[in-house]
This record gives structure tokens, C-alpha cells and sequence, in this order.
């Protein structure tokens, strides 16, 4: 023990006896008689001196029915609450002393943070992977209200024991004790972590359902595009095996051996055209079918042929049944022309 | 029988009564719990106890209180005090020093700190001290004979170590003593340098100490 500092402190006991100290040299004494006998027994003996001096004081002059209303308060204040050994009110703050937050006895502030942000985080991670809170935001809410009704509540019962134990003017209606007297801090950070959870809990839900909304509308969108796929396809097929469809067939007209057949659906007003063994055509040409009416070649497109010299067409051009004579396709400047303009490479003609 | 003579001495319920009393029913004698006695079973949760305990020390308390607050707070510093008391019977320790001492130090804690509390509410400063503070070892109260008691000599004896001390240390004693304050703002109250304030605190006490030493045994 630095000898120095242990005169400092024994010269300061008066005054710690007489409460005369600032806190910062209430709090080194006091931090030196954890470990000095010495003093504290001084420090005991001068306590003595100064309860000696309230014998000097004058005598008050007792109001009787005063003396009897606090006695009275007294023992009701005590019957509506069982005596309990516990710790007093906390002191006013020394001179120069900063004003510390009072907490839940043996329960420090933190706490309530540190249960509120454990309690959210399991929540949240298991909620995460089990089903969602279908009512959220309702619970959110309801929580917010429960938490701000809690805070003034105890900001109610917090003003009621410092108004005790600082000595308000205004005496309380009920006796609180600050040890029962709930924490705001702690109830609303315990609270506030509920709320956390259940708001996380809402946003958790509402990602999922906007999640699983995309993947439908994914799913749907693919449905009609495949519904549109199978339609056609449906078509297409309709286009060659349907019961009012006539084939056509078409020849080459030299010693190229192109071949081609003409389904014309008669009810859809659709024809689908196949070619093969078409010989290639140079850069600037093209293939053009034709339609042969009485009024003269339509053209019904024109198309290229693919490898082996296979080709497809399908358009749809409405004609009566009689109108067709038949049906060629010429090789023609690329583009296409209003009229054919070579000699045909394939040609059909419509049995009668 | 005439009814029991109200006397502070004897528990408070049977006082006023009037009991009659066969030959072969006489009440014993039973000599009046001790303050220990009664501390004790308030920590056992009797409320009598507390009443009697009131009954005996609120004359003190009120004294105590009274020469460093406004009635109206007294008053409620006299409550606070003793319920204080009612919580912490349990802790009570007659080794430490007797009942009246223990009393002695809460009451004049618990103005303490509604000084300080008024003081930190109302920003109030040692400059607004109230004229005419009370002053320990006032013999003026003593001198009148309505006033003594078994205590007046004692009172005496503690009034006379007090006007022993120099009138500087004294004032320093009363400041700390009534108001609560500490030698920072004594030093500052009195334009005094706040090493010559805590040398007069060191030595009045001790002197007082000195003084006192012997009455250690008649203040218990």
C-alpha cells in the first residue's frame, strides 16, 4: 500500500464522515477502504462524532397531528407492501458528481439489449427457413403499441419513485419502491427486439410471396408461350392432314430433278409447300412460288432452299376451289418480281 | 381499574385502556422491548415494532431534518427515513453502534440528498442559503427548563465541545453538517482556499472526536 496515498486518504475521513467529499475523492476513499482496515474503523469512529452532533441540535417542536399523519402513512405504506430487505433509494449525485441512468438492481441496461438482439436473431434465423408469419406487419404492430404503452407506463412509475426519493413536492398516491419500479430502457429494448423480429419476420413473408409471384408469372409466361408453340404446331400439322386439304404435286420441267408437293387447306385458306433436291441459286436469286389462277400467277412468296435442297413454305392466301389452276415456282431475281419472269423449275397442276 | 396512563415508555396500543383484572390474572411485569429489540423484530416484518420505534426516535429525526429542510420536506424526509429503516432492519448490526445513531445517519442521509436533489432540480446555489441557518450548539434552546430532559446535560456537554472550536471551523462543520456541501463549495461559500477548508475540516473533527470520545457510551 503506497504509504502517500493512505496519509491523503486518512486525512480526508472527516470529511467523507461529514458527506463534505467530491465524488472523485469520495470514490478513491471509498476504493481505499476495500482494503485498509485502518481507515475504515477511523473512518467508523468519525461517523460516531458526527451522529454525536445531532444531539446539539435544538429540540424540534413536534406537531402532534403531524407526527401522527406520517406515522399513519408510514404503517399503510408498509402494510400495502410487505417489508423486504431491500437496497434504499438511490442517493442524490454528489457535487460534481455526473447523473448516472439507474437500472433494473443486478441487472445491468445491456442486458435487455443484449436479450432483445439474441431473441430477434433466433427468431429471424429460424423463421427464415421455416413457413413465414402469414400477419407480420399486424404483429408488428400490435407490438409497437404493447412497447409504447410499456414505456409510459414505466416512465409513469419512474417519475412516481424519483419524485420519492428526490423529494418532489408531490407525494405519491401509491408507494413504489425503485427495485420494483420496471425499467423503461430494459422493457423497451426487450420489446423493441419483438418488434425487430416481427417486422423481419413481415419483410421475410413478403419476399417470399413476391418471390414465388415471379416464378409464376415465369411459368405462365412460358405456358402461353408454349400454348402458343403447340398452336401452331397444331396448325401446321392441320395444314397437311387435315380433312379438307388437296396435295398437289410438282414436277421438274428439265433435267434437274427437283421435286414438290402443295397442301392446300381448303377451310383455313393455308398452304404449305415442300421442296427438295432444289439446286443452289446464286447470290443475288431466289426461289418464288406461284400460284396459277385464270387471272394469272400470284406470288405466294419467296424462299431459299436449305441443305440437300430442301425447302418449306406456308402462307395463306384465300382462293375458291376453282381457281387454281396450279401451282410453279421460278427462279427469280432476289426479292421476287410482281410476274414471273424464267421458265418454271417445278410445276403442278390441280386435278380436276 | 383506571385505564393505563399513556406513556411513551409502554407500548402504544395499550395505552388508554382500561382492563379489569382478577387477583389470579395480574400482568406481569414486562419491561419495554429495547430499541435493538424492536429493530429486530421489524426485520421480522412486525409493523407494531416500527410503530414503537417511530414513536421513540421521530423527536430526533425531526430534529435532525427539521434544522436542515422546510417543513414540508421534513416532513417527508421523516418518512422516507424511516421507511429506509423498516427495509434495512435486516442489516442492522448492534456492533456497528446503537439504534438512535443508525436512525441518526439515515434522517440526515436522506435530507441529504433532498438538498442535493433540489439543489441539482432548481440549480440552486450556496448563495441562496436561507438567512438565519441553523447553528449547532445553540444553548438558547437548552437554557429553558420546559425543554430539559434527561438529555439536556448531554446536549450541554456536545454544545459546549462544539463552541470550543474556532469560528471558522465551526461554520465549515455547520455548512458540511446542515447544507450538505462539499469543501469544494465551502471554499467557494467562504473565499477560502480549499486546502485551508479541509484542514479546518480535519481539525474540528478531530477535536470534536476528542471532546466526544467520552461521551461515546451516554450518545448510544
Amino acid at each position: 500500500m503506497n504509504a502517500e496515498r493512505h496519509t491523503r486518504i486518512r486525512e480526508a475521513l472527516a470529511a467523507e464522515a461529514l458527506d463534505a467529499l467530491d465524488h472523485e475523492e469520495h470514490s478513491r476513499v471509498r476504493e481505499h477502504l476495500d482494503e485498509c482496515e485502518v481507515c475504515s474503523r477511523e473512518l467508523a469512529a468519525l461517523r460516531s462524532t458526527v451522529a454525536a452532533l445531532r444531539t446539539a441540535l435544538p429540540p424540534a417542536a413536534l406537531d402532534d397531528e403531524r407526527v401522527a399523519r406520517v406515522r399513519e402513512r408510514l404503517l399503510t405504506r408498509v402494510r400495502a407492501q410487505p417489508a423486504a430487505a431491500v437496497a434504499p433509494a438511490a442517493p442524490a449525485p454528489r457535487p460534481n458528481q455526473p447523473r448516472r441512468t439507474a437500472s433494473v438492481p443486478g441487472v445491468p441496461v445491456w442486458s435487455g439489449w443484449a436479450a432483445a438482439a439474441v431473441l430477434a436473431g433466433l427468431l429471424v434465423t429460424h423463421h427464415a427457413f421455416h413457413q413465414a408469419l402469414d400477419f407480420g406487419w399486424m404483429a408488428a404492430g400490435v407490438l409497437a403499441t404493447v412497447t409504447v404503452l410499456t414505456v409510459f407506463y414505466a416512465q409513469v412509475q419512474r417519475g412516481r419513485t424519483l419524485s420519492v426519493s428526490s423529494g418532489s413536492a408531490v407525494a405519491p398516491t401509491a408507494p413504489i419502491t425503485p427495485a420494483r419500479a420496471l425499467n423503461p430502457w430494459f422493457a423497451m429494448a426487450v420489446l423493441a427486439g419483438l418488434f425487430v423480429a416481427a417486422g423481419s419476420y413481415a419483410v421475410l413473408t413478403q419476399q417470399r410471396l413476391e418471390r414465388t409471384e415471379a416464378r409464376l408469372a415465369s411459368v405462365e409466361s412460358e405456358r402461353a408461350r408454349e400454348g402458343a408453340a403447340l398452336a401452331a404446331w397444331q396448325r401446321y400439322t392441320a395444314g397437311l392432314t387435315g380433312e379438307s386439304v388437296r396435295v398437289i404435286q410438282l414436277g421438274g420441267a428439265a433435267d434437274v430433278e427437283p421435286t414438290g408437293k402443295m397442301f392446300w387447306d381448303l377451310a383455313a385458306d393455308r398452304w404449305t409447300f415442300f421442296a427438295y433436291d432444289l439446286p443452289p441459286v446464286g447470290a443475288d436469286r431466289t426461289y418464288q412460288l406461284w400460284l396459277l389462277t385464270a387471272a394469272g400467277p400470284v406470288s405466294a412468296g419467296t424462299f431459299m432452299p436449305g441443305s440437300g435442297g430442301v425447302a418449306t413454305l406456308q402462307a395463306e392466301y384465300a382462293l375458291e376451289p376453282d381457281q387454281l389452276d396450279g401451282v410453279a415456282v421460278t427462279e427469280e431475281p432476289a426479292g421476287g418480281v410482281p410476274q414471273p419472269t424464267t421458265t418454271p423449275i417445278l410445276v403442278g397442276q390441280v386435278s380436276t | 381499574m383506571d385505564p393505563t396512563p399513556c406513556d411513551q415508555s409502554y407500548p402504544f396500543p395499550e395505552c388508554g385502556r382500561a382492563e379489569s383484572r382478577t387477583a389470579s390474572e395480574q400482568v406481569p411485569d414486562i419491561a419495554p422491548p429495547s430499541d435493538s429489540d424492536l429493530v429486530r423484530r421489524m426485520a421480522d416484518g412486525d409493523e407494531q415494532a416500527l410503530g414503537l420505534l417511530y414513536d421513540r426516535m421521530v423527536p430526533m429525526v425531526y430534529s435532525i431534518v427539521g434544522a436542515m429542510l422546510a417543513d414540508s420536506d421534513a416532513e417527508e424526509v421523516v418518512e422516507e427515513t424511516f421507511w429506509q429503516a423498516w427495509q434495512q432492519a435486516g442489516r442492522y448490526r448492534e456492533s456497528r453502534g446503537g439504534v438512535s445513531t443508525w436512525i441518526g445517519m439515515i434522517s440526515r442521509s436522506r435530507a441529504l440528498d433532498r438538498i442535493r436533489a433540489r439543489r441539482r432540480v432548481r440549480e440552486e446555489s450556496w448563495e441562496k442559503l436561507p438567512e438565519g441557518r441553523p447553528r449547532l450548539g445553540n444553548t438558547s434552546f437548552a437554557a429553558s427548563p420546559l425543554q430539559r430532559t434527561e438529555d439536556a446535560d448531554l446536549r450541554d456537554r456536545v454544545a459546549a465541545a462544539l463552541e470550543q472550536l474556532p469560528e471558522e471551523q465551526r461554520e465549515t462543520v455547520e455548512l458540511a453538517y446542515f447544507h450538505g456541501m462539499s469543501q469544494s463549495e465551502i471554499s467557494a461559500r467562504m473565499e477560502t482556499p480549499l486546502g485551508t477548508v479541509k484542514t479546518r475540516v480535519r481539525l474540528a473533527m478531530q477535536k470534536l472526536r476528542e471532546s466526544l470520545d467520552s461521551l461515546k457510551h451516554e450518545l448510544e
